[in-house]
């Protein structure tokens, strides 16, 4: 292996049939280093491509390639090269590295960037939904008026969401020694839909198992016609108003 | 037999997106979102490898094409309806590709397989510092984290991330994926905590398994 003393400004190697390095120069040797077989100083994954490119059949070829640097990192090149006889050829290197990576950066940094502000998208999304269960949660309060009897007032539309975020603690707070009586104030609901009624029905059903008495208030006309037309126990109880209900159970 | 995955690779070389779009979009009325990334998506990136290593294409073509296939995956992210979850607890992941690394498809669409079983998923893309994973991981504090590396000299990096993360106080558990779980096996790695999942078939069987022992750990 001889150092060519050609003034080629750039990576330079003369290899011989099984890739021995027989020549190189300067630039060669400072920036990618030197080895007796040129395989050696190529990724493994690049052997395959390399051997299967250059032979002696295939006098002239470019080749993209990488290089392996000392620290493990690869370096992207192009390798032009030419065979002199069946024996020999030159490899000229052309290093891409720079010009890649300048592009490369800059679209990383503006795919970060994206993915910075979905992030930021998506964290607003996930407190808003916070805030929705939140707010379901307090749509329904288990409002204890004596031993007896509790008072729960609905609020808003009665989706399936809000019923499935208030069922458990309904059911539950009914559970305490003493409940018999339960009202759900309609006054201040909105819209009825019919998942939700499903889901109303279940926790009224579950009520009437645990012996509770369930009265439904404040329901207005239209709604108790949509009502109607709703899976709701048969055996339902209705009182116009509130009032009405707490003089009847409440007072004695 | 058409091959989905060439006519995609090919679309994605040329840069041709809305194509690209419609034809996933084709394959997605009678096909599940796992057999798009699976049997079509990954194939076609493969296959710019194969294309590349005979000498057809640059890297430049293959940046071209990463991005037509990213673009395609962001897009079904958006038209993912999340799972319905009518359970309150929703399981978290973090997701993140190693310091340097710029392979971050796969980790993607890992991300999109969480997403699409009801998990909440936060995806930081890659080459991200550990201190700033760190810091992201403190504040999520996620059931399990993925992380994903391609290049074959990422070991020692990635055997210095699981050390680190195997520590964090709340035990999460940790899935490796990318290439270098795919060719390189890396059993010696695996313990209770530390799983390494070859792709996303094992990913969805995983999760179906997984999912029971993290619900039970974390209640
Ligand atoms: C496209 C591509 C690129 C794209 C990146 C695109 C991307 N995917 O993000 C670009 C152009 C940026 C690129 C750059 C480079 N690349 Co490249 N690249 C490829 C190529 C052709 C395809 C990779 C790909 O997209 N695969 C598709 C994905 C979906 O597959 P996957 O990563 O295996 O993921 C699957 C599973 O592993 C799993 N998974 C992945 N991550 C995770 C995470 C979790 C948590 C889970 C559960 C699952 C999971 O899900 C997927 C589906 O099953 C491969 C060739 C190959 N055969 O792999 C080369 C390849 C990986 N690249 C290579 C090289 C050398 C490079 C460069 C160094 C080139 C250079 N000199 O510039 C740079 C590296 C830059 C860096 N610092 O990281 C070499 C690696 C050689 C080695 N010794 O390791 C390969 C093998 C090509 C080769 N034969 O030389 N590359």
């Amino acid at each position: 292996m001889k150092r060519v003393e050609q003034s080629l400004p750039l990576p330079f190697y003369v290899i011989d049939k099984n890739y021995n390095i027989v020549g190189y120069s300067n630039e060669a040797e400072e920036e990618l280093g030197l080895a007796n077989n040129f395989l050696q100083l190529l990724d493994e994954e690049s052997h395959e491509k390399f051997q299967k490119m250059v032979r002696p059949e295939t006098i002239k070829v470019t080749v993209e390639i990488n290089f392996k640097k000392s620290g493990g990192e690869f370096q992207l090149a192009d390798l032009h090269v030419l065979w002199d006889s069946d024996l020999h050829a030159k490899v000229l290197v052309h290093l891409k590295g720079n010009q890649l990576q300048k592009v490369t950066e800059s679209l990383a940094k503006l795919r970060s960037r994206l993915n910075e502000s979905n992030l930021q998208l998506l964290e607003e999304k996930e407190k808003l939904e916070e805030a929705v269960k939140q707010n379901n949660l307090l749509s329904a309060p288990f409002i204890e008026l004596n031993e007896e009897t509790a008072l729960i007032p609905l609020f808003g539309n009665l989706t399936e969401e809000k019923l499935f975020a208030v069922e458990d603690h309904i059911v539950r707070s009914a559970q305490k020694e003493g409940i018999d009586r339960v009202f759900f104030d309609f006054t201040a609901v909105g819209e009825l839909k019919r998942e939700g009624i499903t889901v109303l029905n279940n926790v009224i059903s579950s009520l009437f198992l645990m012996g509770v008495k369930v009265k439904i208030i404040g329901v207005k006309p239209q709604q108790a016609r949509e009502l109607k037309e709703m899976p709701l126990p048969s055996e339902l109880n209705f009182m116009s108003t509130l009032q009405e209900a707490i003089q009847k159970y409440c007072t004695n | 037999m058409i091959n989905h995955h060439e006519t995609l690779a090919h679309l994605f070389l040329d840069g041709e997106e809305e194509k690209a779009l419609e034809y996933v979009e084709t394959l997605l009325i009678d096909h599940p979102q796992l057999y798009l990334f699976e049997d079509i998506l990954t194939p076609a990136m493969y296959y710019i490898g194969e294309l590349w290593e005979k000498n057809k294409i640059t890297v430049a073509d293959e940046h071209l094409a990463t991005g037509i296939c990213d673009f395609i995956i962001s897009k079904l992210e958006t038209n993912l309806s999340e799972g319905v979850n009518s359970s309150n607890k929703q399981p978290k992941v973090m997701l993140f590709g190693v310091e340097e690394e710029q392979h971050y498809i796969g980790l993607k669409m890992a991300a999109n397989t969480f997403r699409a079983e009801g998990w909440k998923v936060r995806y930081l893309g890659p080459n991200l510092r550990l201190e700033h994973s760190l810091s992201q991981l403190h504040k999520f504090k996620p059931d399990v984290i993925g992380i994903s590396a391609a290049l074959s000299y990422r070991l020692s990096t990635l055997k210095n991330i699981i050390h680190e993360l195997a520590h964090l106080d709340w035990r999460p558990k940790l899935l490796i994926g990318g290439r270098m779980a795919k060719s390189y096996g890396l059993s010696d790695l695996e313990s209770n905590q530390v799983i390494v999942i070859r792709d996303l078939k094992h990913l969805e069987e995983w999760l179906q398994e997984g999912v029971e022992s993290i619900y039970n750990e974390t209640s």
